[in-house]
């Protein structure tokens, strides 16, 4: 009887079903139906790998000629890059004796290295309304979540007045990691509209925060920058490392064309110095969050304490004051000695004490 | 019968890995449905129920690469599951039952089929991001959905010749249907 019901009004059933289980994982978005498939993302991040990899090698192998000259582009920039870096780490080494040696001075705690990881991107977001990027590298590589990843790409600056076109190799912050599976993790780039990093302008060391932007606009946009401060397009911008996830000093972008003035503070566009387009590997930097930044995040109501208030400390007394306590203790002194009435009850005090 | 199913699955995966892991098909930064044309192929020729189950299961697979995000008030994973379904589901359903008649040859109707699909999709997606993940701009209607349907439209030309060279089967019991159909 069920089966021949079920038969014959088989669309009605399933479209109710189908309907029912998308707008319940979508009321209640961690349900026991949204982790179960979920959890089936691991798989898929293993099969997006090995396609991801496949298209790679279709793609490069149409674009051949314009990856051999991006390839030999690329090799003569870190020829030079090679040179330039060893004067450079003569002055590094230097610099960091230096620098640690006036931080013991000034008593300042020490700055920390952290170790990176390389890892490739397999897959992007299948449709234009999210952004988030999948990485080959999880959690038993060492990944974990809000650890900060950069990436390196090479830049082709065009040829101006008297100087021939240049191929420079940049590092940039692309985002942080959001979510960790065993061997593949999920990265919120800046571009993102969920994102927000604390960043400084270079120049002027002001503090202001970058917000990404809806699904339709690339550039992520430079809030709450205070209006005494001038800014012009092509300025640097950098994190400021206040958020507790990025490292301070990592080149976020330049400031862009749009400058608008809101309240008492201005808003930019920001170019991303990282091109989002051609992300092929990142870097993940692996440093675990600073949770003391953190513990200021969560407000959810049954966590927060009522504050309690701790008595206010005794003003030093004078001697008058010890004479008038000393007449009160000594009548209550007493009082107790002197033997109780019969119609007390025995445990008298103690009841008072029960909530 | 089970092998069809197979295939139907396989192309299921092909499509989402084409929109996942290939960049190849992306102009600028508007990416096709390519599960969304197979959703109409399937709704076109085997009508709404097939055309459901596979918008159902392709925007499945697409909300699941969506994953999700820590809200930090609440502090759990909050995930994206049912946003591309829900949408994908109603259109396949939409599409089967309204356009199941029209004459494939014409390149012409498919192009407009697909297009208002797409158009209608984006607008459900709209609405479900609005709702559920309070993120929506009311400029993505033109500056995604418009785009998004309109590359989708143009490209179903082309792979509903692929789709009809991977799925003969579907095409055959199409002539049987309208027989019965007229009889």
């Amino acid at each position: 009887m069920l089966a021949e019901i079920l038969s014959r009004y088989k669309t009605g059933f399933s479209l109710v079903f189908t309907v029912a289980f998308s707008l319940s994982c979508l009321i209640w978005k961690s349900n026991l139906l949204s982790r179960t498939a979920n959890s089936a993302s691991q798989a898929l991040d293993f099969f997006s790998s090995t396609f991801s990899t496949f298209g790679k090698g279709m793609s490069r192998f149409v674009d051949s000629y314009g990856t051999y000259e991006a390839v030999r582009a690329e090799r003569d920039a870190l020829r030079e890059k090679v040179k330039s870096n060893l004067d450079l780490q003569v002055e590094l080494v230097r610099l960091r004796e230096e620098n640690s040696k006036l931080r013991q001075a000034l008593q300042l705690p020490p700055v920390s290295n952290h170790p990176v990881l390389q890892a490739e991107v397999i897959s992007q977001d299948p449709d234009n309304w999210f952004r988030t990027i999948i990485i080959n590298k999880g959690s038993a590589e060492g990944v974990a979540t809000y650890m900060p990843v950069v990436a390196l790409q090479t830049v082709t600056l065009p040829a101006e007045a008297g100087k021939p076109a240049e191929t420079k190799l940049v590092v940039g912050v692309v985002g942080k990691v959001i979510q960790v599976n065993p061997h593949s993790a999920r990265i919120l780039p800046l571009t993102d509209q969920f994102s927000r990093i604390g960043v400084t302008l270079k120049k002027t060391g002001h503090w202001a925060l970058l917000n990404g932007q809806s699904p339709h606009q690339d550039a992520p946009l430079l809030d709450y920058l205070s209006l005494g401060v001038f800014i012009s397009p092509g300025d640097e911008i950098v994190t400021s490392g206040g958020d507790g996830i990025f490292p301070r000093g990592l080149p976020v972008g330049t400031v862009g064309k749009r400058i608008e003035r809101l309240g008492s503070f201005q808003k930019a566009e920001v170019q991303p110095t990282i091109d989002f387009k051609k992300l092929d590997f990142v870097i993940v930097i692996q440093k675990k969050v600073e949770t003391e930044a953190l513990n200021f995040l969560p407000l959810k109501p049954d966590t927060v304490e009522e504050p309690k208030l701790s008595p206010a400390p005794p003003a030093p007394k004078t001697e008058k004051d010890a004479a008038d306590e000393a007449k009160p203790k000594a009548k209550a002194d007493a009082a107790a000695t002197a033997p109780k009435p019969a119609t007390a009850p025995p445990d008298a005090d103690s009841a008072e004490e029960a909530p | 019968m089970i092998l069809e199913k197979v295939v139907i699955g396989i192309a299921i995966f092909v499509s989402y890995f084409l929109q996942t892991s290939v960049d190849f098909f992306a102009l600028g930064s508007i990416k096709p449905d390519f599960l969304l044309i197979l959703t109409v192929y399937f709704a076109l020729y085997r009508g709404a129920l097939s055309a459901l189950w596979i918008g159902f299961f392709g925007g499945l697979l697409q909300d699941i690469n969506l994953g999700g995000y820590t809200n930090l008030v609440k502090q759990e994973m909050q995930y994206y599951i049912g946003t591309s379904a829900l949408a994908k589901t109603i259109v396949g359903f939409a599409a089967g039952k309204v356009a199941r008649d029209i004459n494939k040859e014409a390149t012409s109707l498919i192009v407009i089929v697909v297009f208002f699909a797409c158009l209608i999709k984006g607008i459900i997606m709209f609405f479900t991001v609005a709702i559920f993940h309070n993120s929506a701009h009311a400029a993505s209607l033109i500056t995604i959905v418009l785009p998004e349907a309109l590359f989708t439209a143009i490209l179903s030309i082309v792979w509903f010749r692929l789709l009809r060279w991977a799925f003969p089967t579907v095409e055959k019991t199409e002539g049987p249907r309208i027989i019965r159909r007229i009889g």
